[in-house]
């Protein structure tokens, strides 16, 4: 009895015997999985007799011949052999700057085959794709933000992807995915799921999740192969140093936080709650239905926004400013509202997930070739752009999340000659931000320990 | 509908209920007038107030949820638009470009503020209220429609409803009344969903939901929730939806909701019930040529008895030499399709199905009982190979479909192996080459590639020429051609 074995919308169709991962399927009469089990049932196929397993899934675009002039760092190599090693499947770690993108370009040489670079934001499509045309000498296909064009060298946003999962997923040999961390999200795991691709590699500077979901990247991309730090990577990286600038909230502003942590406090300490992790905060989430539970939240909430907005803080971000007039400076707010706040204030130009495309890229291109200094953002730059210009960053306001601060320090790190990188933290002084400080820089004691954190 | 954020639903047991609220429930109008009063009462104001005093009334209720969904159907009912004034994003430009290092100090900011608006003719402080006036939460309101209360009310509860049906994996309807049935089978066909008939009197309607099988579709999410307000108006109709709800440890489970007639005061039945809808417009559009053709029809025929249970074709032609049935389905997979067939192989007499040419792909564009229609309706070929002559005299011969069982040699030139399982060994040795998934006579193949590369480089040109051989664009590269893809689109061939 001959196989027969067809892509589906995201899924493949197996007929005749039941394939590993198979599911059957009673309305179509024959076994079905997610497309990411193509590699295995191709090589379970290959225990047939020649032409009695007849795969018809995958519809590759052409090969592209591709050639790599730039010549790659040592720890590049050894992460692109060990990715060879596991059956060029897996997820490679390294640090914002660190070059991970020349990593993957000489992995794509290497497979060769058609293509998908699946990025979280517009701006990496750009970047990306200027990159793979630069390399490769090659046309480079787009899709996201209006932008549909294919070729066998494709950039796709994760949105994309996930959108044209179903007539796009037996067309690339190769799937690479940049910040892959947010692939083991409820819905962008289904692009793992549905594309054919049996070559796989991810890329990302902050492998964890809080919520541990990057256990699932071993079955859907292939687990973590290689990893180095910001600590083995000091010669190839800015000199950097960390400045902590505690500020003082006016004494209305003061009056204020303190009855609204009040609350929350009170309210934890009724119900026996502790934070020790994010699962502890959505219970407090979840249970908040209730009018006391309520109250709590938005206590929380008004104590967090008086924190992260008080008016000492533009003053700081002033005075940081005037010392480093003429530098190219990035500041980062953990909200959308403080950041236009400021983008007004300062009459600089602000880039959140509301800029246009158009505005988008005039933005960036402006900070890039120095006619704007100055540039304000939420959380949007927070991973992967690339503007090795950038020296002096702000974190204004942000999350207690490691990688949100290795990716923001990421920012300026690129090397340039005689280039000395600093890091602001502007930080609200008897407040819950200073140990919010502390957490996000939890892991990080080498590096540290190298800069002076004033 | 709803974001799934706002949806409100509670777990008993094995089932599932969304929060439905009373039209005629003093505290819930109340609420509903507030809202509509904070609308009413920020007119000229941007949205961001509007929205300051909706949290407002948030933060005030005990389940904030109900008020933000309230508060979402107000604002689709509210037209809002931009500030007059200079273009911003012109603006934006100006300013920094007068300011490349930004405005460190407040006498830097003053001064640029100052010479943009001197360019200008415009005062400081409008540069300034202008610059970010085209984003969403400066935007301000014009006008709020005039609602009622009531239908805000009713307006929530048909949103929770198919926010919650949105997920359904099954749906099953059953009705007290043949009408109400045969209405629901026209609307359900024209929403173009996915679904069986079982045994009944009337039989109840089977419908797949959107996350039946390892994925879910939007689309077809939207279009299962949207046949909510057409059932209202039927008589005596009864849904039971198995539903993925997320518990409180995040994890699915199905659960069921039902609903009857008896939700109608909830949801407001409409004055007239719907009429039953009209023939698709891809069948409307074949009528003409029918009848100058000498055949007459029946729309909406008694549903036909078929292997698997019943089919609802769409027309029943009668023509001088025959009759068929004919169905046309829309949002439909290409696996469905092929079920379908099979489902309605046995059906006298023949029964057709018109469907979108995306859906006829592979072997099943060959089959005989499959019409193709493409943006401008049913291709002229499909009309003339497939239809005619099953209606009408003259070229019966392609009524019947070619033997599909192996054995029956002699083969002709071509063998599409995946219709006619024969070894490729056996092909060889009775003078085949194989080419892909077809087995083609070693003596034509010189024949076919001097006939491929005279129709050169257009594809259409190309495929044109392979189907006289019944052969497919996948034998190209067999033949030693190679295709050229632009985008997704394989526009030409190349020796």
């Amino acid at each position: 009895m001959s196989i027969l074995l067809r892509y589906d919308k995201g899924t493949l169709l197996i007929r005749g015997e039941k394939p590993p991962f198979g599911v059957w399927d009673e309305r179509v009469q024959a076994y079905r999985t997610f497309g990411m089990h193509y590699g295995d049932i191709r090589r379970w196929g290959e225990g047939f007799p020649p032409g009695a397993f007849d795969d018809q899934a995958l519809e590759p675009l052409p090969a592209p011949v591709l050639e790599l002039a730039e010549k790659l760092r040592p720890y590049q190599v050894e992460a692109v052999e060990q990715w060879q090693r596991s059956g060029m499947r897996g997820v490679i770690v390294l640090p914002t700057a660190a070059g991970k993108t020349h990593v993957a370009l000489e992995a794509i040489r290497a497979v060769s085959r058609s293509t998908l670079v699946v990025v979280p934001t517009l701006d990496l499509v750009d970047q990306w794709v200027k990159k793979l045309s630069d390399v490769f000498k090659s046309r480079v296909g787009r899709i996201g933000g209006g932008a549909f064009q294919i070729e066998p060298l494709t950039v796709s946003t994760y949105d994309s992807a996930l959108l044209r999962a179903e007539s796009l997923g037996n067309r690339f040999e190769f799937l690479v995915v940049d910040e892959v961390h947010h692939l083991p999200s409820a819905s962008f795991r289904h692009i793992a799921e549905m594309y054919l691709a049996p070559y796989r590699l991810g890329l990302t500077a902050t492998y964890e999740r809080a919520d541990l979901l990057h256990q699932e990247l071993e079955a859907l991309f292939g687990g973590k192969i290689f990893e180095r730090g910001y600590e083995e990577l000091t010669d190839f990286l800015a000199d950097f140093s960390l400045v902590k600038l505690p500020v003082e909230l006016a004494p209305d502003e003061l009056t204020e936080y303190e009855s609204a942590r009040e609350v929350f406090t009170n309210y934890l300490r009724r119900h026996r709650m502790r934070f020790r992790g994010p699962w502890d905060f959505e219970s407090f989430i979840r249970r908040s239905w209730n009018p006391e539970g309520r109250e709590a939240l938005l206590s929380w909430r008004k104590a967090r926004e008086i924190a992260f907005n008080p008016r000492a803080k533009v003053e700081a971000v002033r005075t940081i400013l005037s010392r480093h007039r003429g530098e190219r400076t990035i500041i980062f707010t953990e909200e959308t509202a403080q950041a236009y706040l400021l983008a007004r204030e300062l009459l600089a130009p602000c880039l959140t997930y509301r800029t246009e495309e158009e505005e988008r890229r005039e933005t960036l291109a402006r900070f890039k070739d120095g006619r704007s200094r100055i540039l304000v953002t939420s959380r949007v730059l927070d991973e992967g752009v690339d503007v090795p210009e950038a020296s002096i960053a702000i974190v204004l306001s942000g999350s207690g999340s490691p990688r949100q601060f290795r990716q923001r320090l990421g920012r300026i790190l690129r090397p340039g000659p005689g280039k000395r990188a600093v890091l602001y933290e502007v930080l609200s002084a008897d407040t819950t931000e200073m140990g919010t400080s502390r957490r996000r820089k939890r892991g990080m004691g080498a590096v540290l320990a190298a800069t002076a954190d004033r | 509908m709803f974001p799934k954020a706002l949806l409100i639903a509670k777990t008993r047991g094995e089932t599932v209920r969304p929060l439905l609220l009373s039209p005629e429930d003093p505290e819930a109008v109340t609420l509903v007038e507030s809202i509509l009063a904070a609308y009413r009462g920020s007119v000229g104001r941007p949205r961001r107030e509007v929205l300051a005093r909706i949290r407002t009334l948030e933060d005030r209720a005990q389940r904030f949820k109900v008020v933000r969904a309230l508060a979402l159907l107000v604002e689709r009912r509210s037209e809002f638009a931009r500030r007059p004034g200079p273009n911003p994003r012109a603006l934006r430009e100006r300013i920094f470009a007068a300011a490349p290092g930004g405005a460190v100090t407040p006498e830097e900011r003053q001064a640029v503020l100052g010479s943009v608006a001197a360019t200008l003719g415009t005062t400081p402080e409008e540069v300034e209220a202008q610059m970010w006036a085209d984003l969403e939460e400066e935007e301000r309101l014009v006008a709020t429609e005039p609602s009622h209360p009531e239908a805000i009310i009713r307006a929530f509860n048909l949103g929770q409803l198919q926010t919650l049906l949105f997920r359904a994996r099954t749906l099953t309807l059953s009705f007290g009344e043949e009408t109400g049935y045969r209405e629901a089978c026209a609307r359900v066909k024209r929403a173009g969903l996915m679904f069986t008939a079982q045994e009944g009197t009337p039989p109840a309607l089977l419908l797949e939901g959107a996350v039946s099988f390892l994925r879910s579709t939007e689309r077809y999410g939207t279009r299962l929730a949207g046949i909510l307000p057409d059932l209202v108006g039927l008589p005596g109709w009864k849904l039971e939806a198995k539903i993925a709800v997320a518990d409180s440890i995040g994890k699915e489970r199905v659960r069921t909701l039902t609903l009857d007639a008896g939700v109608g005061p909830y949801l407001g039945v409409p004055a007239e019930p719907p009429k039953a809808s009209g023939l698709p417009e891809s069948l409307q559009v074949l009528l003409p040529g029918l009848r100058a053709l000498g055949c007459t029809w029946e729309a909406h025929p008694s549903p036909v008895v078929a292997a698997a249970g019943l089919e609802f074709p769409d027309l029943k032609i009668e023509g001088p030499a025959g009759s068929a049935y004919l169905e046309a389905i829309g949002y439909w997979s290409p696996a469905w399709v092929e079920k379908k067939l099979r489902r309605t192989s046995s059906v006298h007499p023949p029964y057709l199905i018109l469907a979108n040419r995306d859906l006829a792909v592979g072997t099943l564009a060959d089959d005989p009982r499959l019409l193709r229609a493409g943006k401008g309706g049913l291709e002229g070929r499909e009309l003339k190979d497939k239809l005619i002559p099953r209606l009408t005299h003259g070229r019966a011969e392609g009524l019947v479909r070619e033997p599909t069982t192996a054995g029956s040699e002699p083969w002709g030139d071509v063998v599409n192996l995946a219709r006619t399982p024969v070894p490729g060994t056996r092909m060889r040795k009775a003078g085949y080459v194989i080419l892909g998934h077809f087995a083609v006579r070693e003596t034509v193949v010189g024949e076919i590639q001097r006939a491929v590369r005279s129709a050169l480089p257009d594809l259409e040109a190309v495929e044109c020429t392979l189907r006289k051989w019944r052969l497919e664009p996948s034998v190209l590269p067999h033949l030693g051609f190679l295709i050229r893809w632009k985008g997704l689109e394989a526009t030409v061939v190349e020796a």
